[in-house]
């Protein structure tokens, strides 16, 4: 067999010999690769067939090391021709490149595997997890992290200026009168916080409870509500949300859930629109969650103080209708409405009393 | 010049690469991150490495890239574990009053960039000890927190002093990278210094603050014709600017690497501003290019779906289709914005990354290569694990 004109190098010093290698195939696979220089002749390396490896590199050259020679040994041919011919006499080669590449797969699918595992296991264990970590949570530090969540919030929606309040007199008869059900609702619930409740001029329609008890209802939702049962059931899920503690809950699952897409994407920093999207997406499972916690509270102050739940159903309906909400979002969105939840509100049953009189509920509807 | 026979001429650098095995390298590597949840660009990350290392010929040896995907995800998950702390402090900084959470925001960003010098140096130094060439391997020499805290002292100096620092800045980092920066036994050395893109530098940015200042007081001077003069002066303070970067690019790395040597050979790099501009003008062309295919496309498949539905309200026809499944729709969404992603991260890697390594490489030179015969093999595989940290901190570069 001609032998292959290549260059050596021996992994010990920088400078390259010109050689000539041949393959000397033995009886039953046990060949030897010879490398002879090119010039003298003279033995540069024999190395056995079944301890070769090839190292990636491009299509015209062929990079062979062995097992038992310097881990940085290299015999390099050059020329398809020569990669080819010198390929074909080693098929121990071919051997040694699937069995390295069947390695790698197992190892790309166990991970895969693993990773799958870590976050399904996050999809449904931080949920649970978050309600454990909240149980040990102090009233007191909820309390102060939503005050200073109000000053956020404030900041937020005041645009720099005070928030612009609706009737801030604590006597008035719209106050006494959401103060009173406020009253009725915890009073058959468990539940260190004192809820506050504060009526805001805005032309969004909606309402959300921050940790430790402070409730922001805005002026259009008002506007929205059909009646006063309407409104009191909107403020009975919030209450839901504060009893139940879903807030802070709700931050120590996103923390997690932030740091699992981190993990799957690559961004730890969480900047980039996949993090966002992709921990929106896995929150969306939590917050429907809460939500159906607080509609089940908000039966049940229904069903103990005697108003009608049914128009918190309708009015959810509206303001979906209004926005034109569509189910796609709704799955992204923190606060959904899905089809479970009005049929859970439309099955409670109907006590035929209401939440305010009708003197109390033309107060608050004219609050602002 | 006192050696007995003519010297060895110098080495040339080639690059044998072609744009579209690079293309089919990164092609498959990005459809095989969906179906393994995004472990694979452990994987890509390391074939895109063996092709520019395995074209990379230097005097007829090519590059070897002896790393392995295996090495840099155990690197990565090291990272996450530093990470973790960081991400909570940003959590807790976050429920924390306005004040506190900007300062303690700003706190652990500035400790970020503080750590990804540190990533930037060991992620180096990865490579390095990954890196063959005849059969000896390059190493890193220094240390990563050294280099962090001068990196980070010199930005901030830089940024101080609005950028006069920069030639300073540049001329020391370089020479602490590559003055530890080793081949085999042989340690390269930087003969350079800040003075040798001084001139450069202070001109772009003399001429870049005067038409600042130009237009700055033409907008103030209530002058007849001032608009005219501002609306000028802006749109040449924004080509001047523009072409700043890739002179600059080019003088800094052709006078920078020029200076380097390998014990008595020499290395030899020309890079001209006018290739690198070419390079951007190229990958602007292909951007726009490819946005306009995009938007035609996703114009066609709507107006493709109004033909569906009969509805020529397109708005509505798509919301109705939106709500008839929404698992499936978030799907098509998703597959939507990762494919616009991965056709925007292709160009960037088949129009930049690809264009600047050919560049660079077809240009460099060894003079005195005899020198580097003697060269003996030194230093271990180090570190063993990675680059972590960069690639948490997604500044991995090739």
């Amino acid at each position: 067999m001609a032998g292959f004109a290549g260059r050596f190098h021996d992994g010990e010093i920088g400078r390259p010999r010109p050689v000539v290698a041949e393959v000397s195939t033995g009886g039953s696979g046990t060949g030897f690769l010879f490398v002879r220089d090119a010039a003298s002749g003279g033995d540069v390396a024999r190395w056995a067939c079944a301890e070769l490896y090839s190292i990636p590199s491009d299509r015209s050259s062929l990079r062979l090391g062995s097992v038992n020679a310097s881990p940085a040994a290299r015999l390099v041919v050059e020329g398809r021709d020569a990669v080819a011919a010198l390929t074909a006499a080693l098929p121990a080669l071919g051997r040694f490149h699937q069995r390295n590449r069947a390695r790698q797969v197992r190892f790309l699918v166990v991970g895969t595997a693993a990773l799958g595992v870590a976050i399904l296991a996050f999809v449904f264990g931080v949920p649970l997890i978050a309600r454990q970590v909240v149980a040990l949570v102090p009233p007191q530090w909820e309390a102060e992290l939503g005050a200073r969540a109000a000053g956020q919030v404030e900041a937020i929606f005041s645009g720099g200026g005070a928030l612009a309040r609706c009737d801030t007199g604590p006597r008035s008869p719209a106050n006494q009168a959401i103060a009173r059900f406020v009253k009725r609702t915890l009073a058959g619930a468990a539940t260190p916080f004192e809820v506050n409740v504060d009526v805001v001029r805005s032309d969004i329609a909606n309402a959300f409870a921050l940790p430790g008890g402070h409730v922001y209802y805005f002026s259009a939702l008002i506007e929205e509500s059909p009646d006063g049962d309407a409104f009191a059931g909107v403020l009975a899920h919030e209450i839901g949300h504060v009893v139940n503690r879903h807030g802070l809950e709700n931050a120590i699952a996103t923390a997690g859930s932030g740091l699992v897409v981190g993990m799957l994407l690559g961004d730890v920093t969480g900047f980039s629109v996949g993090a966002i999207l992709g921990q929106a997406l896995i929150n969306s499972r939590f917050s429907r969650e809460a939500e159906h916690a607080a509609d089940l509270f908000a039966i049940e102050t229904a069903r103990r103080v005697g108003f009608d739940v049914h128009a918190l159903g309708a009015v959810l309906r509206q303001i979906a209708a209004d926005t034109g909400e569509s189910r796609v979002l709704s799955l992204l969105s923190s606060h959904p409405l899905t089809e479970e939840r009005a049929v859970l509100l439309d099955a409670s049953p109907v006590t035929g009393a209401h939440a305010f009189t009708p003197a109390e509920w033309r107060a608050i509807a004219t609050m602002c | 010049m006192n050696e007995l026979a003519a010297p060895a001429p110098p080495i040339a650098g080639r690059f044998t690469g072609t744009r579209t095995r690079l293309f089919s390298v990164l092609l498959r590597g990005y459809l095989l991150l969906v179906p393994t949840l995004g472990i694979y660009r452990f994987w890509l990350i390391t074939q895109k490495r063996r092709f520019f290392w395995s074209h990379t010929r230097l005097g007829g040896d090519a590059l070897e890239y002896a790393g392995t995907a295996t090495e840099i995800l155990f690197g990565f998950l090291i990272a996450v574990a530093i990470f973790v702390p960081f991400y909570f402090a940003f959590f807790f900084f976050g429920t924390q009053t306005p004040t506190i959470a900007a300062i303690g925001t700003f706190a652990a960003l500035l400790a970020l960039f503080l750590l990804s010098g540190f990533a930037l140096f060991r992620s180096r130094r990865y490579r390095l000890t990954r890196t063959l060439w005849r059969g000896i391997r390059f190493n890193q020499s220094g240390s990563a927190w050294k280099y962090a805290f001068m990196r980070f002292g010199w930005y901030l100096l830089t940024g101080v002093t609005l950028g006069l620092a920069y030639p300073f800045m540049a001329a020391s980092l370089f020479r602490y990278r590559y003055d530890n920066s080793w081949w085999g036994d042989r340690r390269l050395k930087f003969l350079g210094s800040w003075r040798d893109i001084a001139g450069p530098f202070y001109t772009m940015w003399g001429l870049v603050a005067a038409l600042l200042a130009a237009v700055v007081w033409s907008l103030f001077s209530a002058g007849y014709a001032a608009g005219l003069t501002v609306l000028l002066g802006s749109l040449l303070l924004a080509v001047v600017a523009l072409l700043a970067f890739p002179y600059i690019t080019a003088r800094e790395r052709t006078r920078f690497t020029s200076k380097l040597t390998m014990g008595d050979a020499a290395i030899g790099l020309r890079i001209r501003a006018r290739w690198l501009i070419g390079m951007y003008l190229v990958y602007a062309l292909v951007l726009v290019a490819a946005t306009i295919g995009i938007f035609v496309l996703v114009s066609y498949l709507i107006s493709g779906t109004v033909a569906f539905t009969g509805n020529f309200d397109s708005l509505a026809a798509i919301q109705r289709i939106l709500e008839q499944s929404s698992w499936l729709t978030i799907a098509v969404f998703g597959a939507g914005y990762l494919g616009v992603v991965g056709i925007l991260a292709l160009i960037g890697e088949l129009f930049l990354g690809f264009t600047f390594w050919r560049i660079v490489v077809a240009n460099l030179t060894i003079a005195n290569p005899a020198s580097l015969d003697a060269v003996r093999a030194f230093g271990k595989e180090a570190p063993a694990l990675g680059e972590g940290l960069a690639d948490a901190l997604t500044s991995g570069g090739y």
